[in-house]
Order: C-alpha cells, then structure tokens, then sequence
C-alpha cells in the first residue's frame, strides 16, 4: 500500500535530457519530512508495479517534493515514464527514506558529485549552506549543456566543475581532492558505481577512514533494478548493514571490510552461500536447488530480501 | 604377479642384495603401496605455505598431494584430486588459492581442508544420491599429518606409530636445525633445486652414508679444490667443502655412523667443528646463539656436527649447513630431488648465504660435486640392467656393527650398516609384517 499520493506541479526540462518535478500533496495531508541525502519511491505504473526511487533535492520542511529525473532510454521504463508525467497528474509514493545521511559530527564536508548524482549532493549543499556549515562542492561531467543544476551548484563558496569533454586530463583530480584527510572531514559521494569505486579506492589508498566515507549509487543501480533496500543482521559477525538499492549483501560486508567467501559474483557458484535464520528471500542465484533454498540457502551476491530485514548466519 | 614375502625377503641378505631391488618395476610398485603407503613422508615446511590459501604441491610416493594452509592457520595435507572427474585440483608447483579450491573442470569448489563447498547448477542432483556432506564429494585428506617444528610429515596410514615413534633418534637432527634459530624456527628460503636421477631412488639414499665412495668418485673435484687453493694462496669456504671429500682412508674409518630403526641414520660430520669456530660466521654464530641461549647450549648447538642425516622415504637434512634434499620416486629407474635451503630466523645473515654457498657449491645441478653422484647412480642403474651378475655387496664390516636398543652404532666409519639397516627396513615394509601387526593392533 502506498504511503503517500503526490500531485505534479511544477514541471521543467533541466537539460535535453533531465527534467525537474516540483510534487505537491494530492490530498490534504501534509507531506512527511524528511533529511537531507533521503530519497522518494515512486510506483511506476504497469502489468506489475514497481517502485523508483529518486532523491529529493530541495531543503526540508517545504511544501513540495523536487526531483530531478534524467531519462534513461536503454532502462526499464521508470525514467520514461517520469518524463511522460503532465501537469495535474497524481502518482503515488512511499514516505522518504534516507539511506544517505549526512553526518552530524563532520567538522567539513567535502560533497562530490557525477552526472545525475547531482541531486542528492545538491540537496545536501543547500541544507549545508542553509545551516551555515562549512563545506565544498565537486561537480563532475562531460558536458556543461547535460549537467543539471550547474550554475546554482557553482555559486556556493567552495564550488567547482570538472567537465571533461572526454579528455582524461579534465577529469576530478581525485588525488588532489583527497590528498589530506583530516579526521573532521567526511566525505559524500554520488555518482555511477565505477566513479564511487574509483573516489572510495583513492579515499582508503590516501589514508581516510571508513566512517568518513559516504555515498550513494546512483541512477544506474538505483533506477535500472527496481529493487528495495534492506537491513541484514549478520549473526556470527554481530553487525547490522543497509543494503541500499542497487547493491549487493556481498558487496556492502566487502564495503564494511567483512572478509567474506565468493567467486563468481554472479549466482553461479555457490561459493558466497549463507543461511537465512530469518527473513524472506528474494532467490536471483541459478546456482541453488529448490531443496537447498528450502533448506535456508541463499546466494549473497545476487539474491536479496523481500523482508525489510535479513538475518544470515554469517 | 605379486611375489610372495618369501620371495621378498629372499632378495635381501645380511651382505647382500638382489639387484631386482633396483630394476623391477613391480616391486617399485610394491614399495609405493608398502613402503609409502605407510611410512611417516616428509611433505614440506609449513613456511613454504605462510598464509592461508597457500599450498605447495608433492608426492608421497606415487601420490600427488598438496600441503595448504587452512583458514585457521592448520597445515593439511590432501591428495590433489576433485572427486567429480579426478582432475588434479592445482597446477604443480607453488602459489596460493584463495579461500577455497576450485576445479578448472567444472567449478565445483571446496574449502582449505577439503571438504565440499558447491557445485553450480544444483538442481541438477535434485532426487539423485548426491551429498555435500558425503566425503565421495570431498578432497580426500591424506589419513594422518603431523607437524614437528614445521617440518610437515603425512602418512597414509591411518594406525601405526606416531611421527616421533616412526623417525626415533634421527629426530634430533631436526631439533639441530631448528636450534641453530636463536628463536629455533627455521624457513625455506632462497628457492629450490630439483634434479632429476636416471636411478632409482634407493642408491641415493644409500650413498648418503657411503663414506669409501668420496675421495674415489669426487677425485675431480677434490684436485680442482686443491689446485686453486694452491693458485690462490688459501683455502676459503667454497674450496674447502669440496675438498673434504678428499679425506684419506683413514679419516673416514674412524667416522662414527648410526643407525635407527625404519631404515634412518646419520654420519658424523667431515668437517672439524673447531675449524667451524674459528671463521668469521661461525663466530658470529656462535655469539648470536650464545645470547638467545647461553654460552655452554651454544656450544652443544653448533658443536652437534653431523654430516647427511637419513630420514627414509623422505629425503636428508643436513644440519649444519641447513639443508634438506627431498628425495621423491618417480620410477623405478628415475627419482627426483629437490634441495631446499633453509634460513634459520634471527640468526646472522652470513649463515644463511654461507648455506646457500653450500647448496650451489656441493648439491646444485650445476655444482662440481653432485654431478659426480649422479654420474655414478645412472651407471649403478645402467649397469644392474646387463645379465653381468646378480647381487649387489654390502659386506663391509658386515658382523662387526653394535647392536643398540634402538638401532645400531658402526666400529668402523666405513662400514656399509647404513646400507644394511636401510636393506633390513625395506624388507620389514615390504614382506609387510610391519602391515600385518598394525592390522591385529588397530583391530
């Protein structure tokens, strides 16, 4: 059931390819709040619902929800519909949801954005700017007519673009930006997976800590899969993770720094197996028996939950 | 066909044996099963497998197994084999393989100690009598490993004597190696060798004890010493361990060699040990081992001077210079050999390189010295192959040796005990009655 029913108000093209919404209450019931780097589900209409999410940009306690859609004409639908949406439509949507917090115990925050990561990044320096906190913005591209928000992003005071046009030398000069960590500093980043792995592997080759690392896939994974985030409880290692949308249990116990077993990485093997002790799973592995899986197997690269928590014995 | 104990124990004689020892590939067959089958074989160091995942591969006898590093820091020792189509799980040689095996074949996996991980496709034994837990799924574990200050030993019996009962006196010289550490732990380092023998595996061993054969088959090498020292006005350490072989009569006569039970032994060695205390890394040696332990257990240490040790079935480590020839069966006329140096932990630096020097000078495929032997086996094994006669002499002070509780002592350094002793465990192994004991004591 959804949580919430939404009425467009406002619609703007952004770039050629990334339009804004401005959604308002359909009803008369004011609109749950929410925290800077949240995001909003969004039930996409079809044979079987599915739900996209996508995160809101404007600072909390307005009215309205803004969020900004870049279409995806090789994805599986979401974008396309979005970018289809007229004035006065109603779409339904859960309650936001924040996967992407920022930190209250940051001294600075240093923002790096890719592409249509802008979003949760932008809805981040706003807030910042709004509660007089100190931070700087990286805003990275290819090409300045497709980069949404681009001027409004360049006015704060610690701003700047890299927009590459394709050459290698004009692209974010990681190293540079993360040259000196400071325990105060915590890093946000949002972007495609093979930016935020790049940024994350520079981060922890240069010396930042894991609980000063922050980021969220974007697009990509977040709209593509369709899929729900989920907390797994990890018993023999007593520790709790958010797998967010478009990623893996394998990958967030990796992230954590958990040491676990896998190979293929893609639901062949067998080798990542774990065993449910509570919680529904959601089987994406072609590796596992209908015995097995009723045994309580379950595949942590590939498969996921369809309970909002997963209990493993790992 | 299988011939008979009698048959068996008819080759072997007090002062002699029949050369079918030697050339019969049916009983080169018998000894895989009898003697390898169930004797205590040295598989490795567990310094070549330092980190879980990593594994060394070998033989124990005709099998070929891998010594891998559990996930809890265990040595175990599996035969290199996926129980679906036999395929050897890891290539020959040295590396690591992760957190688990897996078969080049077909992907099925399994963890560091053998057991069943997965299989893709699993619905595919739904309703068959396929099960993970049944060890027909599993990597079969050699029966019993132990691991004696990192020397790793395996047997593929799973009753019989345990490792120190099986090696008796000689484990002492593995104590000496390890001793010469100022932390007593010692690691392969620095490579290995490997030359391959075109003889069989027994004559090596033989001649590890063979004191008349030196000054006669490593006269070349004992002159070219000679003669360069002479060139160059002294003697270093290169030249005068090639010229100990040319030692006179006498000098070996007087040696000291002891032989245990299973077929080990040992030599005292050829070189002074107060020669050893006079030389700038004998010395600092000395002083090294003096601080961790104390003068006087410093001087028993380095003053234990033994020349080759035997350990039968598994190779010969040479204390004092820190070596272990590893000596596998290939065939009945070819045997492979691979000499490992070791690096005793905290010891001076010069130690090590002066038993590296040792390895390149004496047991190296390119030395002046070991060519010699090698020379020497292939015409032993060339030579047992003519219908030039049937038995091989061994009676050298034959009657003379003193018996001891647990072996014997020789009263000549040229006496051929060691050959009689290794003779006297092979018929014990192979006549099987050492087989046939352990079945009435595990039953």
């Amino acid at each position: 059931m959804p949580s919430l029913s939404l009425k467009v108000w406002q619609i703007d093209r952004l770039t050629p390819r990334i339009t804004r919404l401005l959604l308002v209450s359909a009803d008369t019931r004011p609109l749950p709040a929410f925290t800077p780097g949240a995001h909003l589900e969004l039930h996409v209409p079809g044979d079987k619902t599915c739900k996209r999410a996508y995160s809101l940009v404007n600072l909390p306690g307005a009215d309205y929800y803004e969020i900004a859609v870049q279409r995806e004409d090789d994805g599986s639908g979401g974008s396309r519909w979005v970018h289809s949406l007229a004035l006065g439509d109603c779409v339904d949507a859960e309650a936001p949801r924040n996967h992407f917090p920022l930190s209250d115990k940051a001294d600075h925050y240093l923002l790096i954005a890719a592409g249509i990561g802008i979003t949760a990044i932008l809805g981040m320096a706003r807030a910042l700017a709004a509660r007089d906190q100190p931070f700087s913005l990286h805003y990275a591209g290819r090409d300045a007519s497709h980069m949404a928000y681009l001027e409004e992003s360049l006015a704060f005071a610690n701003a700047r673009s890299w927009i590459s046009g394709g050459q290698l030398e004009k692209r974010l000069a990681v190293a540079n930006i993360l040259a000196v960590p400071a325990p105060g500093v915590h890093l946000y980043i949002c972007g495609p997976a093979a930016m935020i792995t790049s940024v994350l592997n520079s981060a922890r080759e240069l010396g930042w800590k894991d609980d000063q690392l922050h980021y969220e896939l974007f697009a990509g994974a977040l709209e593509q899969s369709g899929d729900q985030g989920f907390e797994v409880q990890l018993r023999d290692s007593g520790v709790t993770l958010q797998v967010g949308p478009g990623q893996s249990v394998l990958d967030t116990m990796i992230d954590a720094g958990l040491d676990p077993m896998f190979d293929c990485r893609r639901g062949d093997c067998g080798v990542c197996v774990a065993q449910v002790i509570e919680g529904t799973a959601d089987h994406r592995d072609i590796c596992l028996s209908e015995r097995d899986r009723a045994s309580g197997s379950f595949c942590t690269c590939v498969s996921r939950a369809s309970s909002s928590l997963l209990v493993l014995d790992l | 066909m299988i011939p008979t104990n009698e048959q068996i124990a008819a080759l072997i004689r007090e002062d002699s044996v029949h050369k079918s020892v030697y050339t019969d590939p049916t009983l080169f067959q018998l000894e895989m099963e009898r003697i390898y089958g169930h004797a205590w074989i040295y598989v490795g160091h567990e310094s070549q497998v330092k980190n879980a995942g990593d594994y060394h591969t070998t033989r124990i006898g005709d099998q070929d197994v891998v010594m891998v590093r559990g996930a809890n820091g265990q040595v175990n020792v599996l035969y290199n084999r996926c129980p679906h189509k036999g395929a050897k799980l890891v290539a020959d040689g040295d590396g690591s393989t992760g957190k688990f095996f897996r078969c080049p074949y077909h992907a099925w996996t399994f963890k560091l100690d053998g057991k069943h991980l997965s299989a893709p496709l699993k619905s595919g034994f739904e309703g068959t009598c396929y099960d993970p837990a049944h060890p027909d799924f599993s990597m079969a574990s050699v029966a019993r490993v132990e691991n004696y200050r990192g020397f790793v030993f395996a047997s593929q019996a799973a009753y019989g004597p345990d490792l120190k009962g099986f090696l008796g006196g000689v484990i002492t010289s593995i104590d000496n190696l390890c001793d010469r550490s100022p932390i007593g732990e010692v690691e392969v380092a620095g490579g290995v060798f490997r030359v391959q023998q075109r003889s069989n595996w027994k004559v090596f061993y033989e001649n590890l004890h063979d004191t008349m054969h030196a000054r006669v088959t490593h006269e070349s090498s004992v002159e070219a010493a000679r003669s360069e020292a002479e060139a160059i006005g002294e003697m270093p350490f290169e030249l005068l361990i090639m010229d100990g072989n040319g030692e006179p009569y006498d000098f070996w006569e007087k040696l000291e060699l002891r032989a245990y039970h299973n077929g080990h032994g040992y030599m005292e060695a050829i070189f002074d040990p107060a020669a050893a205390e006079r030389d700038e890394v004998s010395r600092a040696h000395f002083d090294c081992l003096s601080q961790a332990y104390g003068e006087p257990r410093a001087r028993a240490i380095l003053g234990m001077n033994r020349h080759n040790t035997v350990i039968y079935g598994s190779g010969s480590p040479h204390t004092v210079f820190m070596q272990f020839r590893v000596i596998r069966p290939v065939s009945v006329d070819r045997t492979m050999v691979e000499i490992q140096t070791f690096r005793c932990k905290g010891a001076p630096d010069a130690v090590f390189d002066r038993a590296l020097t040792y390895a390149n000078v004496i047991n190296s495929p390119s030395s002046n010295v070991m060519p010699d032997d090698v020379e020497v086996y292939a015409r032993c094994q060339e030579g047992n192959m003519t219908r030039g006669g049937e038995w091989i002499s061994m009676h050298r002070y034959v009657g003379t040796d003193t018996p001891l509780e647990d072996g014997a002592v020789s009263t000549n350094g040229t006496s051929e005990l060691p050959m009689r002793n290794q003779f006297a465990a092979w018929k014990q192994f192979m006549t099987a009655t050492l087989i046939a004991k352990e079945s009435t004591h595990a039953a």
